[in-house]
């Protein structure tokens, strides 16, 4: 019912009505804005890089003909345009979370110690290889499935796998390095 | 079956990512772990990393941060809506829309060019048109340039510039220069050259001169 509404949605909004874009973006901006927050690791890149994600999809709804779920069609301009951004950026846009984020922890060190681990794992997935940086997002924060990997990416399903296993060795790797695991 | 740490490895990765594994792969990791040291080691790791990227803290943000971006897209759309995209904007989108969602198409396409235009290339080298077309050419000209000289025989700056007949045999191959030897343009030079054409190229003797 839900999927039969969000279709007849993408049809106006392929007419150009402005309800329905509306209701896509206030859909999906939020599950699109912290998805590129954790791949680019930065606030004001995440915005920018959602609001340029969201006028491109409304400029090339037209060519979304459903043969894929227009979640999947979203994710995969969002990562080939967050891959585009991570390419030219300079790889120094990680924030330091423990001024931007809000963590309940229960005692200051517990929370700097947290802070500190969060601001690792930004790092360690900072220096994974793009693709593979979508991947273990997709996967582990995302929780999508290896083929909604493959259909986002345009790879195969073994080859996501593969690429998947390697990023959590050599993110382990780098843990065992710094002495954190 | 006994495993490979390697493999069990691979397979507690899938099972902390939540994959759904076969009870007898559950049991092959059970049990391998519970004799391996590494990989007991390895499964704790994976668990406590897998967890530490789930629970990565999300920026906190100001009121009306998404209202932002709405706005901005929304005004957006409508600049695109009300802004008519000229012709060489819409072909530009077109090759950028085939490219970005077509990676492979390109090299693909560049490798049948390259291919195409090799087999061309082959083909004409190897066919005896193409190796003898300038000499012809040269023939020709020089040809054109003595008759309209004037000239009864080639002064010697033109005949330098000819082929001569041993180098045509060489490039065209003895059919050929018999052809060349009926052409009537040719006439004026195979007097000239009739001295140094073996005997063989020149066919019989004729009976006015026999």
């Amino acid at each position: 019912m839900e999927k039969q509404e969000e279709l007849q949605f993408i049809a106006e909004a392929k007419k150009g009505r402005h309800d329905a874009i509306r209701y896509l973006v206030e859909r999906y901006e939020k599950e699109i804005f912290y998805y590129i927050y954790k791949m680019t690791g930065n606030t004001a890149d995440a915005k920018d890089l959602t609001q340029e994600v969201f006028i491109k999809v409304f400029r090339k709804i037209k060519g979304f003909s459903g043969k894929s779920a227009f979640r999947t069609w979203l994710y995969r301009i969002a990562t080939n345009h967050t891959l585009n951004f991570l390419t030219r950026r300079p790889p120094s846009g990680v924030e330091k979370p423990l001024e931007r984020f809000s963590d309940p922890s229960p005692t200051s060190l517990d929370r700097v110690e947290k802070a500190d681990l969060h601001h690792f794992i930004l790092n360690a997935i900072e220096n994974l290889p793009k693709q593979q940086k979508a991947i273990v997002t997709l996967r582990v924060q995302e929780g999508m499935t290896y083929s909604e990997i493959a259909k986002i990416l345009g790879r195969s399903v073994g080859n996501c796998k593969a690429a998947y296993h390697n990023a959590i060795v050599k993110l382990r790797r780098m843990f065992k390095n710094e002495a954190i695991l | 079956m006994k495993r490979s740490c390697e493999n069990i490895q691979k397979l507690i990765i899938e099972a902390e990512s939540g994959d759904s594994l076969t009870a007898d792969l559950y049991r092959a990791i059970e049990e391998h772990v519970a004799g391996c040291p590494s990989c007991q080691a390895f499964q704790r790791d994976v668990v406590l990393l897998l967890n530490g990227l789930k629970g990565r803290p999300l920026p906190s943000l100001s009121e009306g941060f998404f209202e932002e971006i709405r706005e901005n897209v929304l005004t957006a759309a409508t600049r695109y809506k009300t802004r008519r995209p000229t012709f060489w904007w819409r072909i530009r989108e077109r090759i950028q829309n085939f490219f970005s969602w077509r990676p492979v198409l390109a090299p693909l396409a560049t490798g049948i060019l390259g291919i195409l235009i090799g087999i061309i290339g082959a083909t004409a080298w190897m066919h005896p048109a193409s190796r003898i077309s300038q000499p012809r050419l040269a023939l020709k000209q020089n040809i054109s340039q003595t008759r309209d000289s004037g000239a009864q025989i080639p002064p010697s700056p033109v005949v330098d510039a000819v082929p001569s007949p041993v180098e045509i045999e060489e490039y065209i191959g003895t059919e050929n220069v018999l052809d060349f030897l009926e052409n009537q343009e040719a006439q004026a030079f195979l007097s000239y050259w009739s001295k140094e054409l073996p005997e063989s190229l020149l066919g019989p003797p004729s009976s006015e001169t026999g």
